[in-house]
C-alpha cells in the first residue's frame, strides 16, 4: 500500500500539469509542426494540396527585397515603439510615484488607453485623422495652419509614424504600469541619503531609480521587443500595410501572402524564417543585455 | 538565472505567435466531393437539414433572408434550411478550414472569383441540372451566369447581380449648369467645374481596396480594356487602353478629397449624400439611404450609365452574386432543388432581391418583372434610376472572365493589383506606363 502511495505521489506532479501541457502541445506545437510542413510544399489556397518543393520558398524568401523592406519596417517599428514607449512610460511612472489624491486618480485613468481593444482603438484613431471630417484637420483648419485638409494616414511619408504613435498611446499606459510597480519597490532611505549626500534628481534617477529597475527593464526590453514585433493588427485595421506598401512590417507581409496572395507555403517559409531570426535576437539579448546577478 | 530562463520561455512563446501568424492548413488534399456533414435526414420521414452561409450582414438583409429560409421551411416541413450568418471577412482564411474540416454548410454564397478558389478544395457541385431547370422556366441573364461556367460545368447557381454606374447629385449639376456625363472627356470637365472651395466633383477610392479595384475596372470596360487575364491565365493587361483608363482615373484624382487614398467602401457614398461631392461611381446601394442622409427630395438623385473612352464601349463592372453547393448528399441536394425552385418563383425572388433594394439586381428574366421586385416603397420610388441599373447589367464585364475564365483570377483579385497599380502612380508618383508593366509583371508572377 505505502508503496502504491509512493507511486502516485510521485505521479502526482506530472497528472496536475498534464492538462496545460497537453493544452501547450496542441495549441502551440501541432499548428507549429503543419507550419513548417507547410513551408517545404508549394500550398496556394488554404485547404488545397501543394506540391514539395523543398527549400524554394525559403530560397525566395531570403532572396525578396521586399523581405527585407518589411524587415527594415518592422525595426523602425519596433525601435520607434521601444523608445517612445519607454521614454513615455518612464514619465508618466515617475510623475505618478507620489501618494496624492490627484496621483492616485491619475494612476487609475492612466490605464485607459490600455484596456480599449484594439479594433475601437484605430476606428476612433481614423476618425480623427480623417481627412475630410477629422477633428485634427478641423483644429489645424480653424486655427489657419493649413489651407486643405492633409490626409496622414494616406501619405507614404506621415502614415507610419503616426501608427506608431498610434499604438505607443495604445501600450504605453502598460508599461508605466510596470514600472510604477518597479518604483514602488524602491526605497526612500535610498533617496533620503542622496539628498544628504548633495545628488540632485537627474543625478538620482540615473545612479539610484534606473539601476534598481534593471530587471524590470530588461524583461520589458526582451518581452516588449518581441511583442511589438509581432503587432499585426493595429497596423493592418489603420493602413493595411500601405499607403503603397509603406507600413507593410513582416507579420503584415505573412498575413498577405497567405490570405491576400494565397501563398500559405511562400507565407509559412516566410515565418519560419522570422522566427529563426528573432529566436537568435532573444538568445543574444539574454546573453549579453541581461543584468548582472547580485 | 532562473529568472532567465523563465523569461526565455515567455520569448519562445513569442517568438512562436510569429510562425503561427501564417496560420496552419490542411494540406492533406480534399476529398473529392466527399459528403463530411452528415447531418442529413434524407427519407424515412425525417427532416433535412440544410445549413446556408450567406455573407449579407446588414440586419435588414439578415432580416429579409430568415424570412425567406421561414417562408421555405413553413411549406416543406419535410426540409429545414438554416440560414448563417457569416463574414467576407473570414471567407477566405476560415471557410476552406471549416469545409475541409467537414464543419462548413451544404450552401455557400459566392462571387466569381471567390467560387475559382473554394473550386480548388474539390468540394463544389456542378449544378447544371438545377440551373437547366431554373433558366428553362425563369431564364437567367448571360451575364450573372457566365462567370460560373467553365470546366464544362456551372458551379453556382446566380442570386443577384451589382451593377456600377455613374451616381450624381442633380441639385449640384442643375446649380454649375453641368450636364449628366456621357463620356470620359465631358466626366472630366464635369468634376472639374464642380470642384470648388470644400466640394469635390467626384469621390474616387485609390487605396489598395477592392472598393478600388471595382471603381478601376468599370474605367477599364469603358476604356475598352476588360480583358485583364484570359482563359489560360495569360495576363493582358499591358496595353495602351489600360495606360489610358489609368491616366484618366489618375486625372480625375486632381477633383477628388484629398482622402480617396484611404477610402473603403463607405467614404464616397458619405461625401456624397452630405454634398460634399458631387459624382460617385458606386453600385445601387445609394438609393435606399439618399433621402435620409442627403435631407434632398429623391429627384435630386441622378444616375447614368458609366461614361465611355474614346474607343472604348459600354459597359462597367457588373458581380453576379451566387450560390455554390458543397454537398452530395443525394437527399440534402433533392432539398436545395426545391429551395432554389422556392427562391426563383416571381412572388419569392422579388423579396428576396430587394433585401437590399438598387444594390441586388434579379438576374432572371422574370424576376426583372415580377410585382414583388417593383413595388417595394424604395424601388417603386426610385423607378427611373432602378431601369438605368438594370439596363447597366446587361453590358456589365468582371475581370478574369471576359476572355474565358481564368482559374487563378483570385491570385490577381486578393492581393488587389489594380489598386496596387494606381497606388504606384498616386502614392509612389511613377508614370502611369512603368505603374501598368509594373502591374503586369506582378499579375504575371502572381499566376505563375
Amino acid at each position: 500500500m505505502l508503496g502504491k502511495g509512493k507511486k502516485f505521489n510521485k505521479l502526482l506532479p506530472y497528472l496536475l500539469v498534464a492538462p496545460i501541457v497537453i493544452w501547450i502541445v496542441v495549441t502551440i506545437f501541432v499548428p507549429l509542426i503543419s507550419v513548417i510542413k507547410e513551408s517545404f510544399y508549394s500550398t496556394g489556397f488554404i485547404g488545397t494540396k501543394g506540391t514539395f518543393v523543398g527549400l524554394d520558398q525559403y530560397k525566395a524568401t531570403l532572396t525578396s527585397s521586399a523581405y527585407w523592406t518589411a524587415w527594415k519596417k518592422s525595426l523602425i517599428w519596433v525601435l520607434g515603439n521601444g523608445l517612445t514607449q519607454t521614454v513615455l512610460a518612464f514619465s508618466v511612472a515617475l510623475l505618478l510615484n507620489k501618494a496624492s489624491r490627484m496621483t492616485n486618480f491619475a494612476r487609475n485613468w492612466m490605464i485607459i488607453p490600455w484596456i480599449i481593444p484594439t479594433i475601437v482603438v484605430a476606428i476612433f484613431w481614423q476618425w480623427i485623422f480623417n481627412g475630410s471630417y477629422g477633428i485634427f484637420n478641423r483644429v489645424l483648419q480653424s486655427l489657419h495652419l493649413i489651407d486643405k485638409p492633409i490626409n496622414l494616414l494616406g501619405d507614404s511619408f506621415w502614415s507610419f509614424p503616426i501608427v506608431i504613435f498610434i499604438n505607443t498611446w495604445h501600450w504605453f499606459p502598460f508599461m508605466a504600469v510596470i514600472v510604477l510597480a518597479g518604483l514602488s519597490t524602491i526605497s526612500q532611505d535610498i533617496y533620503e541619503a542622496a539628498d544628504v549626500d548633495g545628488a540632485n534628481k537627474w543625478q538620482q534617477f540615473w545612479r539610484i531609480t534606473f539601476p534598481s529597475l534593471g530587471k524590470i527593464t530588461f524583461a520589458l526590453g526582451l518581452v516588449g521587443t518581441l511583442w511589438s514585433f509581432n503587432i499585426f493588427d493595429t497596423i493592418y485595421i489603420l493602413t493595411g500595410g500601405g499607403p503603397a506598401g509603406a507600413s507593410t512590417t513582416v507579420p503584415v507581409m505573412i498575413y498577405q501572402q497567405a490570405f491576400e496572395q494565397f501563398k500559405i507555403g511562400q507565407a509559412s517559409a516566410t515565418s519560419i524564417i522570422t522566427a529563426v531570426f528573432l529566436s537568435i535576437f532573444a538568445f543574444f539579448f539574454l546573453k549579453f543585455a541581461g543584468p548582472k546577478e547580485d | 538565472m532562473k529568472s532567465k530562463k523563465f523569461l526565455l520561455l515567455i520569448a519562445l512563446v513569442i517568438v512562436l505567435q510569429t510562425v503561427l501568424a501564417a496560420c496552419s492548413s490542411n494540406s492533406g488534399g480534399s476529398e473529392g466531393g466527399k459528403d463530411k456533414n452528415a447531418n442529413s435526414g434524407g427519407g424515412d420521414g425525417k427532416v433535412t437539414e440544410i445549413t446556408l452561409w450567406h455573407m449579407e450582414e446588414p440586419p435588414n438583409r439578415v432580416k429579409r433572408f430568415q424570412e425567406i429560409t421561414d417562408a421555405f421551411n413553413k411549406a416543406n416541413p419535410d426540409i429545414k434550411v438554416t440560414a448563417q450568418v457569416q463574414s467576407w471577412g473570414d471567407a477566405y482564411s476560415k471557410f476552406p478550414a471549416s469545409i475541409m474540416s467537414g464543419t462548413g454548410p451544404d450552401l455557400l454564397f459566392t462571387i466569381p472569383d471567390y467560387t475559382t478558389l473554394i473550386k480548388e478544395l474539390g468540394v463544389v457541385q456542378p449544378v447544371d441540372d438545377i440551373i437547366a431547370s431554373l433558366d428553362s422556366k425563369h431564364g437567367f441573364l448571360d451575364a450573372a451566369l457566365e462567370p460560373y461556367k467553365y470546366d464544362g460545368q456551372t458551379w453556382a447557381v446566380p442570386i443577384f447581380g451589382m451593377v456600377q454606374v455613374l451616381w450624381y447629385r442633380n441639385d449640384l449639376l442643375q446649380a454649375a449648369n453641368v450636364e449628366p456625363p456621357k463620356t470620359w472627356a465631358e466626366l472630366k470637365a464635369a468634376a472639374e467645374k464642380l470642384t470648388s472651395g470644400s466640394q469635390y466633383g467626384i469621390a474616387l477610392p485609390a487605396s489598395k481596396s477592392m472598393a478600388t479595384d471595382q471603381v478601376l475596372y468599370s474605367f477599364l470596360v469603358s476604356g475598352g480594356a476588360k480583358h485583364v487575364i484570359n482563359g489560360n491565365n495569360e495576363i493582358t493587361f499591358d496595353n495602351e487602353k489600360t495606360v489610358a483608363a489609368y491616366q484618366m482615373y489618375s486625372d480625375l484624382m486632381k477633383f477628388s478629397p484629398p482622402d480617396s487614398n484611404t477610402y473603403q467602401w463607405g467614404e464616397p457614398q458619405a461625401l456624397f449624400n452630405s454634398g460634399s461631392v458631387a459624382m460617385a461611381i458606386e453600385k445601387g446601394q445609394y438609393l435606399s439611404t439618399f433621402e435620409s442622409e442627403s435631407g434632398r427630395p429623391a429627384s435630386d438623385l441622378g444616375v447614368v450609365p458609366m461614361p465611355v473612352g474614346e474607343g472604348g464601349e459600354e459597359g462597367s463592372i457588373y458581380y453576379s452574386n451566387g450560390i455554390m453547393v458543397l454537398t452530395d448528399d443525394a437527399a440534402k441536394k433533392e432539398a436545395i432543388t426545391k429551395f432554389f425552385e422556392f427562391l426563383f418563383e416571381p412572388e419569392t425572388y422579388g423579396s428576396f432581391v430587394n433585401a437590399e433594394p438598387g444594390l441586388f439586381l434579379p438576374v432572371t428574366e422574370d424576376g426583372s418583372k415580377a410585382e414583388s421586385f417593383w413595388n417595394d416603397p424604395v424601388i417603386s420610388k426610385y423607378k427611373d434610376q432602378v431601369e438605368v441599373l438594370i439596363q447597366a447589367s446587361s453590358k456589365g464585364a468582371l475581370f478574369g472572365f471576359t476572355d474565358g475564365v481564368a482559374s487563378k483570377i483570385g491570385q490577381i483579385a486578393g492581393p488587389n493589383y489594380m489598386a496596387q497599380t494606381l497606388e504606384n502612380i498616386i502614392i509612389a508618383g511613377k508614370s502611369v506606363e512603368e505603374s501598368v508593366k509594373w502591374g503586369q509583371a506582378q499579375m504575371e508572377t502572381a499566376v505563375k
